[in-house]
């Protein structure tokens, strides 16, 4: 069963005189699988932003549909819209985006307290979410207490702690070195076995991506090709890079350790 | 691109954080330059205008006000505006700005606002001080008014002055950024501040001095007041600085532990972003509840004072003609048939007559200083007659019986017992001596208290018609009083009056409607001047909030647009915002507010009036500015806010 579903997808922008256009996406259609982990990867300003932009319903698709779990998210208004993002989508950024005011518990919790769950509930979901990813030690800590991998893990933490249809994570390790990556990534996975996670996530470390179930490559927001994971990480790692020399680009610059 | 242009484009950049000091800035330039306008102003200086050296007078210290306030506020504004560039100056070194020229591009972009809200300070300023000066003249009753002529050094001591003013504070904001560390500026990246230690004896501390300033404030009386400001000052000042530094550090910490309402909602966010900021808060909420107050108290003095006067002009002077005749039987002030005939003539309907002779007596009572004694001279009256007049004046008739008296005293709010209950005394009318027994002493006024009849000693009937029996009229004094219907119109009238009278000291015959008239001019001045000195206050405390909202706009921006990409609606952002606004906005009101009421208790107390209406149009018309310039804010925040989110 497909969790979410993108067809025929096209995302142009305009410049706002004159008639210079650029096609940032064109055609691209795609799909995850309930419990299913799909990574995006393609060069620099090849559409994967826009993809991640159009599927997190921040951004809206010039023509085509995006459907998350049988719902047209385009068709609600700004208000719902929002709501829509709170309870069927889980993100996790590159920059983490920690509230620096908030403890780690509280930053897990946030998007339950927005929706007014009741207090044990809440308690109850962060301990076990907590366990799960190792980072019960820092639930107290303030967000500039702990290192970049506890932040990210946090905000897997967070991703899933509404259980939604879908966990968006947008280069998760960017920021990271490899060894916090390696943790998150773990993160993603554990939470894809344990609480069935559906995941999609935009990247440019071979690495990150190796965790994955399949990988979609994207050249000039167009589809390019689909590398699968055939269960075994060394080599699905090594077809990653093959594709990646094959699709050119600037590989160079996105290296997992700054 | 040189350093001045570079100075030009981060103020244009930069509007928004500017928009507020700026227009405090102007509006403090034109206020300083309207006033001194007159200051300076040739009819004032060389021609005598009644009233004008006093006024002057009053307005050179607002003047120091206005000056001494600004420094503070420019001081203020100037770290504000450095503080959250520091990355930005930071960035400018390594990318090769010397030192030398970084602080160049600080001094640019401070002169340059400065001398373009000097330019247009004083434009405002020349537009308006016609406006100034025709009110003014009005007030004062200035037959020509006072034209409106460029006064060379009050531009001058304008543009100078303030010129001045703001170059000393910006080469002192310059030793800020100084010598830090490029790393240092870089990383200045917003730590938590570590809330103050709280301790519970500093609230203990607080609590006590606020209780102690209000009880002081509360039991004020006019003999007392003199001595009692200072400590109330100090008091309010220890106590509003630890209730803001600690009771509402204390009250933060007891929010977050009640888990309950700190996860609903937006909540969480509201209430961790309050107890993030509470300590740079503190100092500002200390700082604004304490300019709330002042403009509050002050302010609202002004305006009860004036507002009360036509009580007080009635309850001091009890007729609106009265006089007081030495000897009663021939009248050598005033006939009563000319004063009747003028005020007929004028179309005064007169409400009724008082007709009342005395015997004036002497006695001793306590000096009001020393406590030494000293002789009184009062006026013996009957009891009949007092009550008679003190039913027409709706005050509460006497009852006395055998050798009672009560001592009548003139002044209200002057709380000062001259005589004890149940005291004996001796009264002393030529060589006649009674001994009566003291009832009580009242505050009040029933017949012009003027000469020997300045304060009356009232007997029982019985007792009166047996000292007196044996007085002569011409050793006896009388009293004459005509109160008539819309008193406040009869100015004129009253001059005529005392034309007629033959009254060579000025010190026989009492009018009303004058004196009032005086007082309200001298109090609608004050009022006048000190409405702009608090609108200037009350801009500058409403420019230190919104210049604290928009110093960390940056941050909050990026907060906010996480926030809405996790699914926050914007309503709920919405309600973030005004929730951190608001707090900053009515916190400080609130507690300057309760501050106020209490000064108002005080002066209800000293002008014996009730002034609780009074005081709610000023503290109501104070919320509604405050309540606007919050909208304001909030408005002009959530698009700054907005507009960078898609």
């Amino acid at each position: 069963m497909s969790i979410l579903k993108a067809e025929q997808l096209s995302k142009t922008y305009f410049q706002k005189q004159g008639n210079l256009f650029h096609k940032a996406l064109d055609n691209f259609s795609m799909n995850v699988q309930k419990g299913e982990f799909v990574g995006v990867m393609g060069p620099s300003g090849s559409g994967k932003t826009t993809l991640l932009n159009l599927m997190a319903t921040i951004d809206r698709p010039t023509t085509g549909t995006v459907t998350l779990n049988d719902q047209n998210p385009n068709e609600l208004n700004n208000h719902d819209l929002s709501l829509f993002r709170r309870r069927e989508i889980g993100f996790v950024f590159q920059d983490f985006n920690l509230l620096d005011t908030l403890t780690v518990r509280e930053n897990i919790l946030l998007p339950l307290a927005l929706d007014h769950y009741k207090q044990h509930e809440m308690e109850d979901r962060v301990n076990q979410l907590a366990h799960l990813l190792g980072i019960e030690g820092i639930l107290e800590k303030r967000t500039f207490e702990i290192s970049g991998g506890q932040q990210q893990r946090t905000s897997c933490a967070r991703a899933m702690i509404h259980e939604p249809s879908i966990i968006l994570a947008d280069e998760p390790t960017g920021n990271l070195d490899s060894k916090s990556a390696k943790q998150v990534m773990d993160s993603f996975t554990t939470l894809q076995e344990k609480k069935g996670a559906s995941i999609l996530m935009v990247t440019h470390d071979p690495t990150a991506a190796s965790f994955c179930d399949r990988i979609l490559f994207i050249k000039d927001g167009k589809f390019f090709s689909e590398v699968h994971n055939g269960g075994e990480r060394q080599s699905f790692h090594r077809r990653i890079l093959d594709t990646l020399s094959v699709l050119g680009g600037v590989y160079h610059e996105h290296s997992t350790s700054r | 691109m040189n350093i001045r242009l570079l100075a030009k484009r981060n103020i244009q950049g930069n509007t928004q954080r500017y928009l507020a000091y700026f227009f405090s800035m102007v509006l403090s330039v034109s206020i300083f330059y309207i006033y001194a306008s007159f200051i300076f102003h040739p009819d004032v200086v060389t021609t005598n205008i009644p009233g004008g050296q006093l006024v002057r007078r009053g307005l050179i210290a607002a003047e120091i006000v206005i000056i001494v306030f600004s420094v503070f506020f420019i001081a203020y504004s100037n770290a504000a505006f450095l503080q959250p560039r520091k990355k930005e100056f930071g960035l400018l070194t390594i990318f090769g700005m010397s030192q030398a020229q970084l602080r160049k591009l600080i001094y640019w972009e401070q002169t340059m606002v400065s001398l373009l809200s000097i330019m247009i300070g004083v434009g405002l300023g020349l537009l308006f001080s016609k406006l100034f000066l025709m009110v003014v003249s009005w007030l004062l009753e200035v037959e020509t008014p006072l034209s409106f002529v460029f006064v060379p050094k009050a531009f001058v001591y304008t543009i100078v002055g303030f010129i001045l003013l703001f170059q000393v504070l910006s080469l002192l904001s310059l030793f800020q950024i100084g010598n830090a560390k490029v790393v240092d500026l870089l990383k200045d990246k917003q730590k938590p501040k570590k809330s103050p230690i709280v301790s519970k004896w500093l609230i203990a501390l607080s609590v006590v001095c606020l209780g102690i300033s209000y009880y002081l404030a509360v039991t004020m009386k006019m003999n007392n007041a003199y001595i009692r400001v200072l400590p109330i000052l100090v008091f309010i000042l220890i106590g509003t600085y630890f209730l803001f530094s600690q009771s509402i550090v204390a009250l933060c910490r007891r929010l977050h532990l009640k888990k309950k309402s700190l996860y609903n909602g937006t909540n969480l966010i509201t209430q961790t972003n309050l107890i993030f900021n509470i300590k740079d808060y503190s100092r500002l909420f200390f700082l604004t509840s304490i300019i709330t107050a002042v403009i509050l108290t002050a302010g609202g003095t002004l305006f009860m004072f004036t507002a009360d006067l036509k009580k007080q002009g009635v309850d001091n002077i009890p007729q609106s003609i009265g006089w007081v005749e030495n000897d009663a039987s021939v009248y050598s002030v005033i006939e009563p048939s000319m004063v009747e005939r003028s005020l007929k003539e004028d179309g005064f309907k007169i409400l009724y007559k008082v007709n009342m002779t005395g015997v004036p007596i002497t006695h001793m009572i306590p000096n009001m200083k020393t406590g030494e004694p000293i002789e009184d001279r009062s006026l013996l009256i009957s009891e009949s007659d007092f009550n008679k007049v003190a039913a027409l004046r709706k005050l509460d008739p006497i009852k006395l019986s055998g050798k009672e008296a009560v001592y009548i005293f003139p002044y209200e709010g002057m709380d000062y017992q001259f005589i004890q209950k149940g005291e004996e005394k001796e009264l002393h009318h030529g060589k006649q001596i009674v001994r009566v027994t003291m009832a009580d002493q009242l505050n009040q006024t029933i017949i012009a208290p003027i000469k020997s009849a300045t304060t009356l000693m009232v007997v029982d009937d019985r007792l009166y018609n047996e000292i007196t029996a044996d007085v002569p009229l011409k050793e006896m004094i009388r009293a004459r009083g005509y109160e008539v219907k819309d008193w406040e119109k009869a100015i004129e009238t009253s001059r005529k009056i005392e034309k007629m009278s033959n009254n060579p000291d000025h010190n026989q015959l009492q009018t009303r409607a004058p004196i009032y008239q005086k007082m309200k001019q001298g109090s609608m001045l004050i009022l006048f001047i000190g409405l702009f000195v608090s609108l200037l206050f009350f801009i500058v405390q409403g420019s230190m909030m919104y210049l604290r909202v928009f110093t960390n706009l940056e941050d909050k921006r990026i907060q906010i647009h996480a926030l809405h990409r996790l699914g926050l609606t914007k309503k709920e952002i919405r309600q973030i915002l005004s929730a951190e606004i608001r707090i900053l906005f009515f916190a400080p009101f609130v507690i300057g507010m309760i501050h106020a009421i209490f000064a108002y208790m005080a002066l209800s107390n000293l002008l014996g009036s009730n002034l609780f209406g009074y005081s709610a149009i000023v503290i109501a018309t104070y919320f509604l500015l405050q309540l606007l310039y919050y909208q304001v804010t909030k408005r002009m925040y959530e698009r700054a806010v907005f507009n960078t989110m898609n």
